[in-house]
């Protein structure tokens, strides 16, 4: 490695950086998925930590710190943050409908309102308008850890403990009712985050019949 | 004096962190405990409380983010700022890192070196000798990435930094802690990089610098340059990484020394609880007759996703012109978590 060849390395990094800083915008607007750039890249280095880990402030900052050292785009950053935050958000609301609905049952209207229902009712208000379809919406949120084809062996499933849920499974099957899957939709369960907040109501339900499709 | 200003500091942490964490002020970290059962005889076998090291994260105001971490490693032994950053995160192409941060040369310094992290205990060889982890130095990075299409995504560092310094010929792994420039030479790196959206990435990385200024050597300046390669795959429960680097050591008087080394590292994670691993490494001096290689082989059980129980057995061997292998085969016991 002589001198010439030290100094030709360095103008190819200088003008790669160059190159990089006036890049078109239109480069910067990358389309990604969150669920998908926290299963690639935050998983890479350490074990993925469950998404009810931190508070929703707490993942702000770890979304921040992740997209400096894995050198994530500012896309991908934006995504992971999205999701991480969003769905930390959704718990939270959930957790404070539940601590509230006590108090709220003497108020006309909120009678019949439970803690969960609360919640979902909060978050269907704030949900975006995402996907449309069950298959769109699950591809887009769930398949980076339960798979593409609901076998729960998604990119990010190796590094999870509990394993996500196969869809497949038959004895799940028997189990477990509709409103039980939608309520860990929209409230989240141990590592799975919450996605009250980002998917409405009927966004939910299309989920939910697009996941039976996996038991055929 | 040194403790008492890191243990006070340590407390008025805990006081402070309730507030804070509610502004979204992580404090987490990292420790390791390992027990080394040497196989050389005599054998001696000794515990090391390798770390106990704490994490500060925040994002503050104005698109500005902070970072520190403080290490107490070796039951006390050491104990200093491994980094303290500041960074500017405005910009989508570019964000502005200034304070002490860990070198991006490679993977491993910056990113792969905690023990809880780290599928194998204990370094590679040529981060021991030619790129010594941790090297954090003080100075200015530029890092970003842009979006290669469904590709991937391009990445650099660039950074400007106090450099590595000492002796004319002397051992890398010194040269650290250059925290007031000793040669008035600021040291530059980069590194390149390619993550594609399949699972692989790579990077090459230069880092150029006078470790020893006239005034030390003497005579002339005595440059230190590092060139080095880094690749890795991972797909679902397979990871195969790799680095190697070399090098280049101006002496005065016997001429230039030159100093390589790579790793080879997989795993495979049969269950999420149980994953074998095996790394390769060696370093080579040509000349000095130091010449080793190191065959880690064992297992990770992860009894929760925030702790790692290691079980490893490092085949060593000294080898080279008139080299007498020790027979220095050890066992490495590690408990370790990520809080």
């Amino acid at each position: 490695m002589n001198r010439s060849s030290l100094h030709a390395a360095g103008l190819l990094a200088a003008v790669s950086v160059a190159a990089l800083l006036v890049l078109p915008p239109r480069l910067a607007a990358q389309q990604t998925s969150g669920p998908d750039v926290w299963a690639a890249n935050c998983g890479s280095c350490h074990r993925i930590r469950a998404l009810n880990a931190y508070s929703a402030s707490q993942w702000n900052s770890i979304a921040t710190h992740m997209g400096l050292v894995a050198r994530l785009t500012a896309a991908e950053t934006r995504a992971v943050r999205e999701f991480l935050v969003s769905s930390a958000r959704a718990r939270e609301a959930a957790e404070t409908a539940r601590q509230l609905a006590p108090n709220l049952a003497g108020v006309p209207g909120t009678a019949t309102m439970g803690g969960a229902q609360g919640a979902a009712a909060m978050s269907a208000q704030s949900g975006s308008a995402g996907p449309v379809t069950g298959r769109d919406i699950y591809r887009a949120n769930c398949a980076a850890c339960h798979g593409p084809e609901g076998r729960g062996n998604g990119p990010a499933a190796a590094a999870l403990n509990p394993r996500p849920t196969a869809f497949t499974n038959a004895a799940q099957r028997q189990t477990t009712t509709d409103s039980a899957v939608g309520d860990v939709i929209q409230h989240g369960r141990r590592g799975m985050p919450a996605f009250g907040r980002t998917l409405t109501h009927a966004q939910v339900d299309s989920l939910i019949a697009h996941l039976k499709t996996f038991r055929r | 004096m040194r403790k008492m200003v890191m243990w006070t500091a340590i407390a008025l942490s805990g006081i402070a962190a309730p507030p804070l964490l509610a502004q979204g002020l992580i404090v987490s970290g990292y420790a390791s405990e390992e027990l080394e059962v040497s196989l050389t005889k005599p054998r001696a076998n000794t515990f090391d409380a390798q770390n106990f090291n704490l994490i500060f994260l925040g994002q503050l105001g104005g698109d500005v983010f902070a970072a520190a971490e403080i290490e107490y490693e070796h039951g006390g032994e050491e104990i200093a700022f491994e980094y303290g950053y500041l960074a500017f995160t405005r910009w989508p192409f570019a964000n502005i890192v200034a304070g002490k941060f860990l070198v991006p040369f490679g993977r491993f310094n910056a990113d792969l070196h905690p023990a809880w992290i780290n599928r194998v205990p204990g370094r590679p060889l040529p981060n021991d000798a030619i790129l010594p982890v941790g090297y954090g130095d003080v100075g200015v990075m530029v890092r970003g990435a842009a979006a290669a299409g469904a590709a991937g995504r391009f990445t650099y560092d660039v950074w400007g930094v106090n450099g590595l310094a000492g002796d004319p010929g002397a051992g890398i792994r010194g040269m650290r802690d250059n925290v007031v420039d000793v040669d008035n030479k600021i040291a530059l790196g980069a590194r390149l990089g390619f993550v594609a959206a399949l699972g692989f990435d790579a990077g090459a990385s230069l880092y150029n610098g006078v470790y020893c200024d006239s005034a030390c050597s003497g005579s002339e300046n005595l440059n230190l340059r590092i060139l080095g390669l880094d690749a890795s795959y991972r797909r679902g429960p397979l990871e195969v990484r790799g680095e190697w680097m070399s090098a280049q050591q101006d002496t005065a008087a016997t001429g230039d020394v030159t100093k390589s080394g790579l790793y080879v590292q997989g795993s495979y994670a049969i269950m999420p609880t149980v994953e074998p691993a095996v790394r390769f490494s060696q370093v080579s001096f040509p000349g000095v007759a130091d010449d080793r290689r190191r065959i880690s082989l064992g297992l990770s059980l992860y009894p929760s996703d925030a702790a790692a129980v290691r079980i490893f057995y490092n085949i060593n061997k000294h080898f080279g012109s008139g080299v007498t292998d020790p027979k220095d085969d050890s066992i490495i016991v590690q408990f370790t978590v990520g809080f």
